[in-house]
């Protein structure tokens, strides 16, 4: 180990002045680290950037679409509105599927080939009533019960139908009076 | 190599952090320059120059007109586009001493070498600025002793204040034997050399035992005594001295290490060393004209543009060039 020549104020202006080299090669590589960092990142920002507007362009877009359809939407929610009530008002009477169900129980040894409901107020339900019967009291017999099903039902039952004793053809008229 | 050689191979600091110096010699006939440049394959030769200085401007290493110095330094610098340099100091100016210093430790033999200063160079410690080196135990046995040079510190911060004069900044001084030593031999090189450096009006004479300068001497005889063609008789003053101090250095008590070879460098190294070759072999026979660029490249895979014959004349440069600033 040696000492050097150099005085030692010589020595503090030297290393002085390396210590600035250091630093100014050190500023040096921050810099350069800073514009590659920059650089690197300057392809997303511009995917960034790009997003951004078209993501803008999506929102405006939306935003003056929804003030031109919202009319369209109001107008079609209410009619689907009234829809609604008038179904569900609907289904608040009388069923006709309740209505052919009661028929049919009331057929006994009677075949019934067609039940029609023709009319339906909110009052009475007119139904034609197709089929055979195996005889004439059983025609008979199916048009009491029909009658019994209900207060003020009324059942046509044309008197031809009862031309022939056994196996007949009949349609009648029932009108069942509701509740 | 060592892992931080490799680091800095590998990925090398910039130049403007390493802050490369060259090596200026100035000496009483010339100043000389030589700067290295790092590349892939080793240092290379990036500057090298020699200006002849006018005859009496500087002599022994005193500068007689500073005024002409300094504008033949500042044409120097200028030409060759130096920033820091490494300077020689003159042998002349150095005194060179031995002492014997109780540790091994820095510090210590620093402060134990400041206290023995006055008793050993005609300089106060506040007057002198001094560096050592720890002598082989080859040369000293078992005593712990240290070859110290000591320069007047007015003459280092003349010098200092002239080369800022010139516009160039000095990182470091070196004594003109150890830049010479650190040219040439290898590290950690074991033997004792005498080093014969020729000068035009002078020559010097050390000895260096393990890269350490353990003895200086100067002689007023030089190149110049040569004449144009070497007649005989014409080195024989330099015999004479160089058999001097072979004989001082072999009747030295701690002296064990004997002189293996005469090494010889400077101005007309080649006619000297054939001189001392022929007239010297009965004091030691082995003379070389050293590789100047041993310890910065190998001539085989590059070829220096300063020839074999130049470049012991660089001798005291090269060296200077190579030593890192902080010593």
């Amino acid at each position: 180990m040696r000492h050097s020549f150099l005085p030692i104020q010589e020595q503090k202006t030297l290393k002085r002045g390396y210590r600035l080299h250091a630093a100014i090669v050190a500023l040096f590589l921050m810099s350069v680290v800073g514009v590659v960092g920059i650089c690197s990142l300057f392809p997303a920002y511009i995917l960034v950037s790009a997003e951004e507007r078209s993501q803008t362009m999506l929102g405006r877009s939306l935003e003056d679409a929804d003030g031109s359809q919202s009319a369209v939407f109001a107008r079609d929610l209410e009619r689907d509105s009234k829809l609604v009530r008038a179904l569900t008002s609907s289904q608040a009477g009388t069923k006709p599927s309740l209505l052919i169900q009661d028929v049919v129980s009331a057929r006994a040894s009677v075949s019934i080939t067609s039940v029609m409901l023709s009319e339906l107020s909110t009052t009475s339900a007119t139904m034609i009533i197709q089929g055979i019967a195996p005889t004439r009291e059983s025609l008979v017999s199916l048009k009491t019960r029909l009658e019994n099903l209900g207060i003020g039902n009324k059942v046509e039952l044309p008197i031809s139908e009862l031309a022939k004793s056994r196996d007949i053809p009949f349609s009648l008229r029932f009108t069942r009076s509701l509740p | 190599m060592d892992t931080r050689s490799f680091l800095f191979k590998l990925f090398p600091p910039p130049t403007f952090l390493v802050m490369p110096h060259a090596g200026l010699d100035i000496s009483d006939e010339a100043i000389r320059c030589i700067e290295y440049r790092r590349t892939s394959k080793g240092l290379v030769i990036s500057k090298h120059a020699t200006q002849q200085l006018p005859p009496g401007l500087v002599d022994g290493g005193d500068i007689k007109d500073e005024k002409a110095f300094v504008d033949v330094l500042k044409q120097f610098v200028s030409k060759n586009n130096l920033s820091y340099v490494k300077v020689s100091l003159p042998e002349e100016k150095a005194y060179l001493f031995q002492t014997e210093v109780p540790t091994a430790d820095f510090r210590s033999i620093a402060q134990n070498i400041e206290f023995k200063l006055d008793q050993n160079v005609p300089l106060s410690a506040a007057d002198a600025i001094f560096q050592f080196d720890l002598m082989p135990r080859a040369v000293t046995g078992d005593v712990l002793r240290a070859s110290v040079s000591v320069v007047p510190r007015t003459y280092v911060e003349h010098h200092v204040a002239l080369l800022k004069e010139a516009g160039v900044s000095t990182v470091a001084f070196e004594v003109a034997p150890k830049a010479i030593v650190t040219a040439y031999e290898p590290p950690h090189s074991e033997g004792t050399h005498l080093i014969v450096h020729i000068m035009k009006k002078k020559s010097g004479l050390y000895i260096v035992s393990e890269g350490v300068v353990c003895f200086t001497s100067t002689i007023a005889w030089g190149s110049d005594s040569l004449g144009d063609a070497p007649v005989a008789g014409a080195g024989d003053a330099l015999m004479a001295e160089i058999g001097r101090v072979h004989a001082y250095w072999m009747t030295r008590t701690d002296a064990r290490a004997r002189i293996s070879e005469i090494v010889v460098v400077g101005s007309r190294a080649e006619a000297c060393e054939s001189i001392i070759r022929n007239q010297g072999s009965d004091i030691i026979a082995h003379t070389v004209l050293p590789d100047v660029w041993h310890n910065a490249f190998d001539v085989n895979s590059y070829v220096p543009p300063i020839t074999k014959t130049e470049s012991l004349e660089y001798v005291i440069a090269a060296g200077l060039a190579l030593i890192s600033p902080i010593a």
